[in-house]
């Protein structure tokens, strides 16, 4: 096989890994459904908040679509959410007041009362057994930096609530939204394009394609190293998870426009080098959407950060590298995957079998009495 | 809805069921789980969609061997699901995989994990062949003589539906009057009689040494001469 047929047969295996470990399409509408009913109970005109104009929206996996399965079935998806109050000022408010404003209307809601969970640093958490953790972040508009335009005007303040038992009154700076545009800039063309695509697929107009169908090379290619890193770091129990958002943040940064996830994963993991990560001789990775933030500044206090972080990106090179491209058929590329991934490849059993998890069995309609027939003898 | 987006539908029910393309159109594999009372069960398939599908009716390979090739299989190897008329009433009632899948295949599928549990089939069967097409007519029109079926089956074939004309099952009253509203009912299906009466001519006059010659009109006779030269298509006369 060339070299350039063999990427694009593993990156179809590679997709099809990618498509499994996706949320399913049904959880992700029940996710919205949820998310925007929360927004709705606390803008109610009743709501002590509605003169504050709340919006609530997704941020982190959930909005960029590289959301993953959870390791094993009893684990739930984490959704982000962001609670913005538009009219809130930080000048009439301090950050407990926010906090609690926002815990308040939650609890004057019987069944949210019940799925809250004690209050983190910065959020609010609802749990919905064996579906989601919703984490909601209260937040208002930073001011200062969104007159700065670009990226910035997004900006928001959030709270945290042991920053301020040590003290630390300041505000902390956020920017989901920012990061969402910029994660979008990075893949606007292959987005756009496999929207064009598939909205001719399916003979619709390009607007009738809810943006949740459209995965990228770029998401793909994330949701299967996330993927592998949680896979990694289960079976080594000390090293340090390496955090989604420097995987997502190298990832799109790196990003050309591949469009094809094999080359995507492999273009990103031989991308980061020392170089890239460091600035003046400091680990370095910049929240692009928020200039004055750096993703790696615990790296340089604490070793086991970067060492963990380039042992998980050496044994990530290994399994797609070289070695992967070597194995011939698509069994083995299956079967190196499964063992990298902990989900079952279509490509073994033919693919087409089901193997493993639960099983969704079928009602079968018991208005349809059939008699089955035979043209065999006649 | 195209082939894809008819798959995306199916998947939400059916998750592991899997679409290919083909040259000739799409295969559709996997594994289906139902349950129904005390049955619960799971069949490997292989649905093939051919490129004229919708015109051409989805074919079903049952692929894990658990299914005994003597129990309901067209020559060809594929699951015989239904009669001819039943399929395309059903299918065309709504065109899609799912419609397909539902309400036929998976009753299909839950018949025979019936059978083995139980050795019977829970809603009987038609005999194979012509026979069975045969009785299946004779339940629609309720009407037990072989004849009067033919006759009535030969306005559908014929495409001859007259409300005026005497109705062949000797009422003496005019069709619309008899069993014309019947006869309507499956015109309006837009199902192509002519195999099914020419089947059941052929098998009459094997089985019953029935003369069947003032029924082979110029348009039958040229039926029959086209058919004997597809293959795969083992009618006899």
């Amino acid at each position: 096989m060339e070299m350039f047929e063999k990427a694009s047969v593993l990156s179809k295996s590679l997709e099809q890994f990618a498509e499994d470990l996706d949320i399913s399409e049904s959880k992700y509408l029940e996710a919205e459904k949820r998310y925007e009913a929360v927004g709705e109970w606390l803008g109610k005109n009743d709501s002590p908040l509605s003169i504050c104009i709340p919006e609530i929206y997704p941020q982190g996996s959930f909005a960029l679509g590289t959301v993953i399965k959870p390791m094993t079935n009893k684990d739930e998806y984490d959704i982000d959410l962001v609670c913005f109050l538009a009219k809130l000022k930080k000048e009439s408010t301090s950050q407990s007041a926010l906090k609690t404003m926002v815990g308040d209307r939650l609890k004057a809601h019987d069944a949210y009362k019940r799925l809250l969970d004690q209050e983190g640093h910065r959020c609010w958490t609802l749990n919905y057994a064996n579906e989601f953790h919703m984490d909601i972040l209260p937040a208002i508009a930073d001011d200062v930096l969104r007159a700065k335009g670009g990226l910035l005007v997004d900006a928001i303040l959030i709270t945290d609530k042991q920053k301020i038992a040590s003290g630390d009154s300041e505000w902390p700076k956020s920017n989901p939204r920012g990061y969402l545009k910029w994660f979008q800039s990075r893949q606007e063309t292959v987005f756009v394009a496999l929207r064009k695509q598939l909205a001719e697929a399916i003979k619709a107009s390009v607007d009738d394609v809810p943006e949740y169908k459209i995965k990228t090379p770029l998401q793909r290619a994330i949701q299967i190293l996330k993927r592998h890193r949680d896979i990694y770091c289960s079976r080594k129990k000390d090293a340090c998870k390496p955090i989604s958002i420097i995987i997502t943040t190298l990832a799109a940064s790196s990003y050309k426009g591949q469009d094809n996830v094999y080359n995507t994963v492999y273009d990103i993991l031989f991308g980061i080098t020392d170089n890239a990560i460091k600035q003046a001789g400091k680990f370095y990775i910049p929240n692009p959407a928020n200039p004055g933030e750096n993703f790696a500044d615990k790296w340089d206090k604490n070793p086991d950060l970067p060492k963990s972080f380039f042992e998980w990106v050496n044994d990530a090179r290994t399994v797609f590298g070289s070695a992967l491209i070597e194995k011939v058929d698509k069994m083995e590329f299956g079967k190196k995957l499964e063992e990298s991934l902990g989900i079952k490849s279509r490509d073994i059993d033919d693919g087409q079998k089901y193997s493993g998890g639960a099983p969704v069995y079928v009602k079968v309609n018991p208005s349809s009495e059939r008699r089955p027939w035979g043209s065999a003898c006649v | 809805m195209c082939v894809e987006s008819q798959c995306i539908e199916l998947r939400k029910k059916y998750p592991y069921l899997f679409l290919e393309k083909k040259n000739d159109g799409y295969l559709i594999r996997g594994t289906i789980f139902l349950e129904k009372d005390n049955v619960k069960d799971r069949y490997e398939v292989e649905i093939r969609v051919v490129s004229d599908y919708p015109r051409k009716v989805p074919t079903v390979k049952e692929t894990g061997s658990k299914i005994d090739p003597n129990f309901h299989h067209n020559p060809d190897g594929t699951l015989c699901l239904e009669a001819p008329l039943t399929v395309h009433e059903i299918f065309r009632a709504n065109e899609t995989l799912l419609n397909f899948t539902d309400n036929l295949l998976v009753p299909y599928l839950y018949i025979h994990s019936y059978y083995r549990m139980n050795g019977k089939l829970p809603f009987g069967e038609h005999a194979h062949g012509a026979e069975g097409i045969l009785a299946d007519y004779k339940k629609r029109f309720e009407i037990s003589d072989d004849l009067i079926v033919l006759g009535l089956l030969q306005i559908l074939a014929e495409g001859a539906y007259r409300g005026h004309h005497l109705c062949p099952c000797g009422s003496k009253k005019k069709l619309r009057n008899c069993h014309g509203g019947c006869i309507r009912n499956l015109v309006s299906l837009r199902f192509n009689f002519m195999k099914d009466f020419i089947q059941i001519l052929g098998w009459l006059k094997k089985e019953r040494q029935f003369n069947v010659v003032p029924y082979i009109s110029k348009r039958v006779k040229n039926v029959i001469t086209s058919l004997k030269n597809v293959p795969n298509e083992k009618w006899t006369y």
